[in-house]
């Protein structure tokens, strides 16, 4: 074949063929918003950083549910649950845990078949690490606090007269205690640091569980590791591949109560998060201190906080309760529901009040997914009124508020009350209001407007993060460009309505460089006027003469 | 024994929490009393009611993490509030399990080894 061209061409005679250019790529509009993250206690998930659990994964990844009779711990579970079921992606959880905490490692030794009362598996203390004869040590990052089943096996060697000989090849695998399913695992491969397979690639078992995981580590192999002939997990038994297998409690949790220090570490984890989320959900914790930091937490990311205040308490109580709380609840981005209703717990069975801030989240997540042909979801429209029913079974109201008294209060306070509404469309249990914390009677009160705002700024952010380190007339250039496309989208899509400050327009938008420092700042500015949420209606019927 | 909750207390509340509950067997009564601005709601005291300040509300304690939650929101409120009082919140058992003097205690004894005797 004949090439015409060159990829560079000097002094000679030729033709150069630069790659192909594409500049056809702009800044997208659709951040992440089905995600939510959420602080709390569960019996697994890894401590040293957040970890992400999908639908139907609940019980693999965060362990069995608690009953709400043995702690309000176990109301977490029940909001990621729910979240998922209703249209959450991903819940990004934030595993409470107290310093006591100690992850074990699990030491497999070579074990032969004559030694009485040996263990094949031990545990050893990770600071100190392995010690004595051993062949390998591994560390399990999930943190399960009810264990796990670890089981390895060694593939039978031959030598050239075909005489069995000690292997280097094993086949290390976790399982459940509970339902005895893999978790983990097989990983195949060797005790020879220097082992290569066919490919020319590490065959080296810690390279090989590297590759396969982040969830498991081979801390140590021992010097020149080998298993022997006689060993119990050596080849075949029965015609089967012999597992050494051993139920192993190798994390120890510590009490279940928190320091101001250990929420502070569960918060910060959540703020160095990969992948992303929209909302912070309160999972119903009734703990002041750890809903305090959520909030703080939601003002200084840009995110919504949807919290619950004990649907136990009366309208009076909750008012004082949210009043208690302080901090950053007169903020736009807290987001408070009440709900006294009683109905059965969804993952363990037995009848609690339980908040509604998951069941909130997911259907916020389910309406951001239905984006529009330019990708904007319908955010104009709260998770509140006739459209949205509570769902969950057996639900009663454990308090009826006076409409004109109490519930007057509640809205004062900035509290959206989860109550029974008889509506033409049909009773149910409804998210009868829909209210942020800011303490103001503009536009910012309204959660719809609060979700179009944040979504704005964070698509735009983005968008700016795109042309940082750009010429400045270039990134001008691109953001002035992105914004006009992604703001009349959004004015397309309904969210916005004309305002007179912008003299009859919806929004306006400044890129320019400042004025003092002109050669490395941009300064951007925009002017929204959002649509609101028809809160009260008021009708007065005139019966006139004939 | 009774305990004496400020904005400081959530940072360690162990040394506190166990010196509420020791000698106390769950579930005990006691007397919560708080010194915040504005009247409380504290959930971890399992009283669903208002508690103005100055006045003492029943609280009942069913275990050492229900102590440590009673703390740590306590502390938290202190912290919320701004309030820089050493005695921000009194938690005082219903049966004092504070250990005696040994010297009193032994007088104590003595005197009840006297009265029986008379008896």
């Amino acid at each position: 074949m004949t090439i015409p061209f060159s990829r560079t061409v000097g002094k000679r005679s030729g033709v150069q063929l630069n790659r192909i250019s594409d500049k056809s790529e702009q800044p997208n509009a659709a951040t992440v918003a089905h995600n939510m993250a959420i602080v709390g206690r569960f019996g697994r998930g890894r401590i040293d950083r957040v970890f992400a659990v999908s639908r139907g994964r609940e019980a693999r990844v965060l362990g069995a549910p608690q009953s709400l009779a043995v702690s309000k711990l176990g109301e977490a579970y029940v909001h990621i649950y729910e979240a998922l079921k209703k249209g959450t992606v991903q819940a990004i959880v934030s595993r409470l845990v107290s310093d006591e905490a100690k992850n074990q490692l699990m030491v497999a030794s070579n074990v032969s078949t004559t030694a009485q009362g040996a263990a094949v598996w031990a545990l050893a203390d990770a600071d100190v690490g392995a010690t004595g004869s051993f062949l390998i040590a591994i560390k399990h990052l999930e943190c399960f606090s009810d264990g796990v089943k670890a089981e390895i096996h060694a593939l039978p060697a031959v030598d050239a007269e075909g005489v069995p000989v000690p292997s280097k090849i094993i086949v290390l695998q976790l399982r459940d205690v509970v339902t005895n399913e893999l978790v983990l695992g097989p990983y195949q491969g060797s005790l020879d640091p220097a082992a290569l397979d066919e490919f020319g690639q590490s065959a080296y078992i810690g390279d090989i569980v590297t590759q396969s995981t982040d969830l498991l580590e081979v801390v140590e192999v021992a010097d020149n590791a080998e298993v022997s002939v006689d060993c119990v997990f050596y080849g075949k038994k029965d015609s089967k591949d012999a597992f050494a297998s051993a139920t192993l409690k190798y994390f120890t949790e510590g009490e279940s109560v928190y320091s101001n220090a250990e929420m502070d570490k569960a918060i910060d984890r959540v703020k160095r998060s990969r992948p992303s989320f929209t909302y912070i959900c309160s999972g119903g914790t009734q703990n002041i201190a750890l809903i305090s930091r959520l909030l703080g937490l939601g003002d200084a990311i840009n995110k919504q906080v949807v919290w619950d205040i004990p649907g136990n308490l009366t309208p009076q109580g909750a008012v004082t309760f949210y009043a208690s709380v302080g901090g950053a609840t007169n903020s736009l981005y807290s987001q408070a529901y009440w709900a006294p209703i009683s109905a059965n717990n969804p993952t363990i069975g037995g009848k609690a009040i339980m908040g509604t801030s998951g069941q909130q989240i997911g259907y916020r997540c389910a309406r951001n997914a239905q984006t529009n042909a330019k990708g904007i979801a319908p955010r104009n429209y709260p998770i509140a009124g006739s459209d949205y029913a509570l769902d969950r079974v057996n639900m009663t109201q454990v308090y009826e508020p006076d409409e004109e008294t109490e519930l007057e209060d509640l809205a004062a306070s900035r509290i959206n009350p989860v109550i029974f509404k008889d509506y033409p469309s049909g009773p149910k249990y409804a998210w009868i209001d829909s209210l942020t914390g800011a303490q103001t009677e503009g536009a910012s009160k309204l959660i719809n407007v609060t979700e179009m705002a944040t979504y704005v700024d964070d698509t735009m952010a983005a968008a700016a993060q795109e042309a940082l380190q750009k010429p400045m007339a270039k990134a001008i250039d691109e953001m002035t460009k992105f914004a006009k496309t992604f703001l009349d989208a959004i004015q397309s899509a309904g969210w916005l309505q004309a305002s007179k400050e912008l003299d009859g327009m919806s929004y306006q938008a400044n890129f320019e460089p400042n004025e003092a420092q002109p050669f490395e700042k941009m300064n951007i500015s925009t002017a929204i006027c959002y649509d609101g949420t028809n809160r009260v209606t008021v009708m007065t019927q005139s019966i006139v003469r004939v | 024994m009774t305990v004496t909750i400020n904005r400081n207390s959530g940072d360690a509340p162990r040394e506190v929490v166990e010196k509420l509950v020791t000698g106390q067997a769950y579930p005990f009564q006691a007397t919560l009393k708080h010194c915040n601005t504005f009247p409380l709601v504290v959930p971890s005291t399992g009283y669903p009611d208002v508690i103005p300040p100055g006045t003492e509300a029943q609280v009942r304690i069913r275990s050492f993490a229900q102590a440590w939650a009673l703390v740590t929101d306590l502390a938290q409120l202190a912290v919320t509030a701004n309030n820089n009082a050493d005695e921000y919140a009194v938690i005082t058992p219903a049966i004092d399990t504070t250990p005696k003097k040994p010297r009193k205690a032994a007088a104590v004894a003595a005197e009840a080894t006297d009265a029986q005797e008379g008896v």
